[in-house]
């Protein structure tokens, strides 16, 4: 059933076939956050790019979870692969306490698979989203200003904080000096936003360099929220333990 | 003669609505001390669902925003009693659960409903409301 199985502190990661790379290669990540942007977002990606499910993430410290795809067994944390994408996905919640010790493990296996970069796509709340006719893409990365990402159409995040897994994210990878990039799309806070997820997909695709046309995601937007309700508040209960309105501040010290 | 009693019946008034505050107010603290064990909320898979919603304090106003995706035009009601507020609002057309999974099959979901205990009781002078992109934002001021 499984090709290989290899343990890195304690998280248990599992691939069902052979899977490498071509060069240079991009892990992406889709945890949910900010108006599940990161999910709706790569979800969606990995549909429509056909990925293959190529292995999974368990752990003694998450609660005891079997994903059911299509009759098939999966891990709580799924990964997708084609040559030079691999994919990292979940719609697991986690405590501030489980994600401090799953995003540095997280970034040490993009670095033994030999991943070039990490890319997470998330969304930045916006205070006047609902009055919002076009929405912004920051980035911030480990490497500071990026052409290829301004390029693309992101802009520089100047000023602000970010809380959750990705800024655990960004910070892990600047230690371990794998580069990596956060994408911030302005969207709602607590309400599941795909058309957030939309043009942070846009951005992602310039980036990558892989077409993804986001017609479909857009259609289905009202059908996503529907449906992402109570992933929706599940998540936004984590928010009040990470003290997640600070997002909302700006550093007094510029 | 008359005007006395008129004021005296005005000062009763008076003095009784204030009563009835008190008594109100004591009645509220009471209850918020009193540690009533929360019942475990499961999922609801039935044909009314529960809209996200959250309750955000500007200062001046309380404002509410309720995520109604897929809504028909015109088909959201929202009605107050007291610090209550009700919302109804019919789906476009129902939605069949089985699409998702197998398992809800037979079950339809045609609209929303919800209670929303408001921090304030809304006066009807002091009460705004606005639909845009399925979100009800409705905003009452202190």
């Amino acid at each position: 059933m499984f090709y290989s199985e290899e343990w890195i502190g304690n998280f248990r990661f599992v691939e069902y076939k052979e899977w490498n790379l071509e060069k240079p290669a991009t892990l992406i990540v889709g945890f949910p956050d900010t108006g599940l942007v990161g999910v709706i977002g790569v979800s969606y990606l990995v549909s429509k790019l056909g990925l293959d499910e190529v292995g999974g993430i368990d752990s003694p410290h998450f609660p005891p979870i079997a994903v059911i795809q299509n009759g098939i067994l999966r891990h709580p944390i799924r990964i997708f692969s084609s040559k030079k994408l691999g994919i990292i996905y979940t719609e697991l919640t986690f405590t501030p306490e489980i994600s401090s010790i799953l995003i540095p493990v997280i970034v040490d296996y993009a670095r033994i698979k030999g991943f070039d970069m990490i890319i997470g796509l998330t969304g930045i709340a916006k205070p006047n989203r609902l009055d919002a006719v076009e929405l912004i893409t920051y980035y911030v990365s480990s490497l500071g200003r990026v052409e290829l990402l301004e390029k693309a159409g992101a802009k520089i995040f100047e000023n602000g904080i970010l809380i959750g897994p990705y800024a655990l994210l960004l910070k892990e990878a600047m230690r371990k000096r794998i580069p990596a990039h956060v994408l911030l799309t302005e969207s709602f806070l607590e309400f599941p936003d795909p058309e957030a997820a939309a043009v942070g997909l846009t951005t992602l695709s310039k980036i990558i360099g892989v077409e993804i046309d986001v017609g479909e995601l857009l259609q289905q937007a009202e059908m996503i929220r529907l449906r992402a309700r109570d992933l929706m508040r599940r998540t936004s209960q984590t928010f009040s333990r990470l003290g997640k309105d600070l997002e909302y501040s700006v550093p007094l010290h510029m | 003669m008359s005007e006395f009693f008129d004021e005296f019946f005005e000062k009763l008034e008076k003095r009784l609505r204030m009563l009835e505050r008190d008594i109100m107010r004591s009645v509220e603290e009471l209850f918020k001390n009193i540690n009533i064990p929360e019942y475990r909320r499961t999922l609801e898979i039935s044909e009314t669902v529960e809209p996200l919603y959250t309750i955000k304090d500007l200062g001046d106003r309380i404002v509410v925003y309720i995520d109604l995706p897929y809504v028909a035009e015109g088909a959201i009601d929202v009605k107050f009693e007291g610090r209550t507020m009700y919302i109804y609002a019919k789906l476009k057309e129902s939605v069949k659960l089985d699409r998702f999974s197998r398992r809800f099959r037979g079950l339809e979901v045609q609209e929303y409903r919800v209670a929303i205990e408001l921090p304030l009781e809304p006066k009807p002078d002091k009460t705004k409301i606005r639909i845009r992109k399925g979100i009800v934002e409705i905003t009452i001021y202190k």
